[in-house]
């Protein structure tokens, strides 16, 4: 097969792995914690459509609505609870406390939905559309639109808006952003809530390709590969995302099928050994 | 100081009797209950099919028990979930056994299947399956593991799907897609050795893939380039669906066969059109959760909505085979006599001889064969996602297998060939 057409199908999951990302890394740059609940967020975001949406029969567009928002608060109690009592403590014990987080939420998702797998029928046709030699389908290109239309908005909002310049700044130097008088507490709140938007986002878009299942979350691994291999950076992130579901796929069909799931944590290692600050990351150095 | 010894012989003794009625107790049975231990994967990917047998074998209980139970002893249902793992399987069964479980039922996944015998084999506790399907169970024999679930294992469904695919499909050239794990594996290995030893047949391309994974466009692109004729997709149903889904939308018009861990509920729910043509193996060969007409689904399906309500994907037909399995348990315990121990019930489940226990095939067990049911039924998807019952329904020839199955009925003790079971009232 054409290795464009690998590529091209690997747009769609691609763009999940970058919006998982792009949440990891939000919280990153603002925080300095990794949030090891982010792909309970993303499983919250399909759960809260299959609720919205199948249970309560509310239309497509306001459940995917309803969806961002619910995550979006969860994200927000998350730094509140795991983040924001930890403040002066070690960064390390924030990671622990997401990751606890993540736990609870896992559990609850179990208790709340019981743990069976779950299906949602696709809002776009995904009945294989060819262009000469390249089949793909409308969802393919609703999944990688929806994708970009959100990046642009986060990129917007970072750009042009009073509270992303202080995001920025924030995520430079902390201290320097508070004595400039930027709120730090309200840029963490923000860059969790920000995050619980795309992890929302990113479980609405892949919950009629994937089957829905309280387990669903180790998507985070392939978001974190994507962060790695981007260098913790925003662009970075996004271009990981694309490469990692294009680089899984080539090497599933000209290398190994058996080992394809390899291939995210081998170029973890590869970019941790060659180039530790990752494709687009800043070298950060320390006089000592 | 003879006459000492012999009084403190008689006061050793007499200490010692209680403890030597304990030591002789039988392990989950008392005079009122036997206590039978039920593993399956309650939480995770397989959970529908887990909950499903775990439900229907329930069903099956409360029915012994309102009826006055088994010797007088009503049964006792301890569940336990394996979450598919072999690792949680292997505790799972440990607490059980240790916490006096006098019997071990369910499990839906081979992987734990295969963790777990070998303890049942040490412990000398019996094991009657009612879920997966790896010929492993059966194939060498294991004393102590018994297959009834009302279907056969993987080696017999092979080599009959190995027919339908060659005579009846008119595949030339085959891509089989599998689990990387138990039961792909010995899916893999039985219609290898069918294909190659029914037709010097070899597949096209074989393509693994791990639980949990989600993109699967390298197997299917491997799979096209190969010119694959037909796509066999083995493993569970979440795998199963996403594979055949992304195979129509990469284009492969090839025909899909699916595997036995496919044909459940939750697939034909969740697949709709995707699936039209699609043929899979089944594991439920007489009653189908499907065939609503049948009194015998009509029941054990109302009774399950009513007593354990439904889910995604559930009722199924698992709940049939928990049923089927636990009717084989209880027809056991009732031959196996009052005076009940577990190497009675072993060899009470080898008594069983086309015994019918009111649902589905008859039970035949012997001392060298400890699977119930030997045939194969397939189903072909039609528009929706419906399941139609294809005219293809064999019982799989003696020569075919490596060991005697269907040995000579002279050769059985005789048995009676209905069970009194078959006859309890059905719960209102």
């Amino acid at each position: 097969m054409d290795i464009l057409q690998l590529i091209l199908k690997s747009l769609s999951y691609g763009s999940i792995y970058a919006l998982v990302g792009l949440g990891l890394v939000l919280i990153f740059r603002a925080t300095d914690v990794l949030n090891f609940g982010q792909g309970q967020l993303f499983t919250m975001g399909a759960y809260f459509l299959v609720t919205f949406w199948y249970m309560c029969k509310i239309p497509y567009a306001l459940a995917f609505l309803m969806s961002i928002v619910g995550t979006a608060l969860l994200g927000f109690v998350m730094e509140r609870v795991a983040c924001r009592p930890l403040l002066k403590a070690p960064v390390m014990n924030s990671i622990i406390a997401t990751f606890m987080t993540g736990i609870v939420i896992y559990n609850a998702i179990q208790l709340i939905w019981g743990a069976e797998v779950r299906h949602v029928s696709p809002i776009i046709s995904n009945k294989p559309i060819s262009a000469g030699k390249i089949i793909f389908t409308a969802q393919d290109i609703w999944i990688v639109a929806i994708t970009g239309f959100f990046i642009l908005l986060v990129y917007l909002f970072l750009q042009f808006t009073k509270l992303g310049v202080a995001f920025r700044a924030t995520s430079m130097n902390k201290q320097a952003s508070s004595l400039m008088g930027v709120s730090v507490k309200k840029v963490f709140s923000l860059s969790w809530v920000m995050s619980g938007i795309l992890a929302a986002v990113a479980g609405v878009l892949l919950a009629p390709v994937l089957m829905i299942e309280v387990g669903m979350g180790w998507v985070a691994i392939k978001g974190f590969a994507a962060g790695i291999v981007g260098g913790f950076s925003i662009p970075g992130t996004i271009i990981g995302g694309f490469l990692l579901a294009a680089v899984e796929n080539i090497f599933g069909v000209y290398v190994s099928v058996a080992f394809k799931e390899m291939v995210s944590f081998l170029m973890i290692l590869a970019v941790l050994l060659i180039k530790p600050s990752g494709l687009l990351g800043i070298e950060v150095k320390k006089r000592v | 100081m003879k006459r000492w010894i012999m009084i403190g012989f008689l006061v050793g003794l007499v200490f010692s009797i209680p403890w030597m009625a304990i030591a002789a107790k039988v392990p989950g049975v008392t005079d009122k209950e036997i206590v039978i231990g039920n593993i399956n994967p309650l939480t995770g990917g397989a959970a529908s099919s887990g909950i499903g047998q775990l439900n229907g074998f329930q069903l099956a209980v409360e029915e012994i028990n309102a009826a006055g139970g088994i010797h007088g002893r009503k049964i006792k249902v301890v569940p336990l979930d394996s979450e598919c793992n072999p690792t949680k399987g292997v505790a799972a069964v440990r607490k059980l056994i240790g916490e006096g479980a006098f019997a071990v039922t369910g499990e839906y996944c081979s992987g734990v299947a295969i963790a777990i015998n070998p303890i049942f084999e040490k412990e000398e506790v019996p094991m009657v399956y009612s879920g997966c399907v790896t010929s492993k169970i059966v194939y060498p024999m294991l004393k102590w593991v018994f297959h009834g679930q009302g279907s056969s294992n993987l080696r017999d469904l092979s080599w009959g799907t190995a027919k339908f695919f060659v005579e009846k499909l008119g595949a030339k050239k085959i891509a089989f897609v599998y689990q990387a794990n138990e039961l792909g594996e010995n899916e893999l290995e039985n219609t290898r050795e069918a294909l190659k030893k029914m037709y010097n047949m070899e597949f096209a391309v074989a393509l693994p893939y791990n639980m949990g994974d989600s993109d699967f466009t390298a197997q299917v692109t491997k799979a096209k380039d190969a010119g694959a004729d037909l796509m066999h997709v083995g493993g569970l149903v979440r795998e199963g669906l996403l594979i055949v889904r992304q195979a129509r939308e990469l284009g492969y018009k090839g025909k899909i066969t699916g595997g036995t861990g496919l044909s459940t509920g939750g697939f034909f729910e969740a697949i709709g059109d995707f699936g039209i043509g699609m043929v899979l193996q089944d594991t439920a060969p007489k009653y189908e959760i499907f065939d609503i007409e049948n009194p015998m689904v009509k029941y054990v399906k109302e009774q399950s909505i009513k007593r354990y309500g439904t889910g995604p994907g559930r009722p199924n037909h698992k709940n049939l085979t928990g049923y089927y399995s636990m009717k084989v348990v209880g027809e056991a315990l009732r031959r196996a006599g009052k005076d009940l121990t577990r190497d009675k019930f072993r060899k009470a489940l080898e008594t069983m001889y086309n015994v019918d226990i009111g649902i589905g095939n008859p039970v035949t067990f012997s001392p060298w064969d400890h699977e119930a049911v030997h045939s194969l039924a397939l189903y072909v998807i039609a528009t929706g996602g419906v399941p139609l019952k294809l005219d293809f329904e064999c019982t799989v020839s003696e020569e075919n297998l490596p060991v005697p199955h269907f040995p000579k009925p002279e050769m059985y003790p005789k048995g009676i060939t209905r069970s009194p079971l078959a006859d309890i009232p059905k719960l209102k």
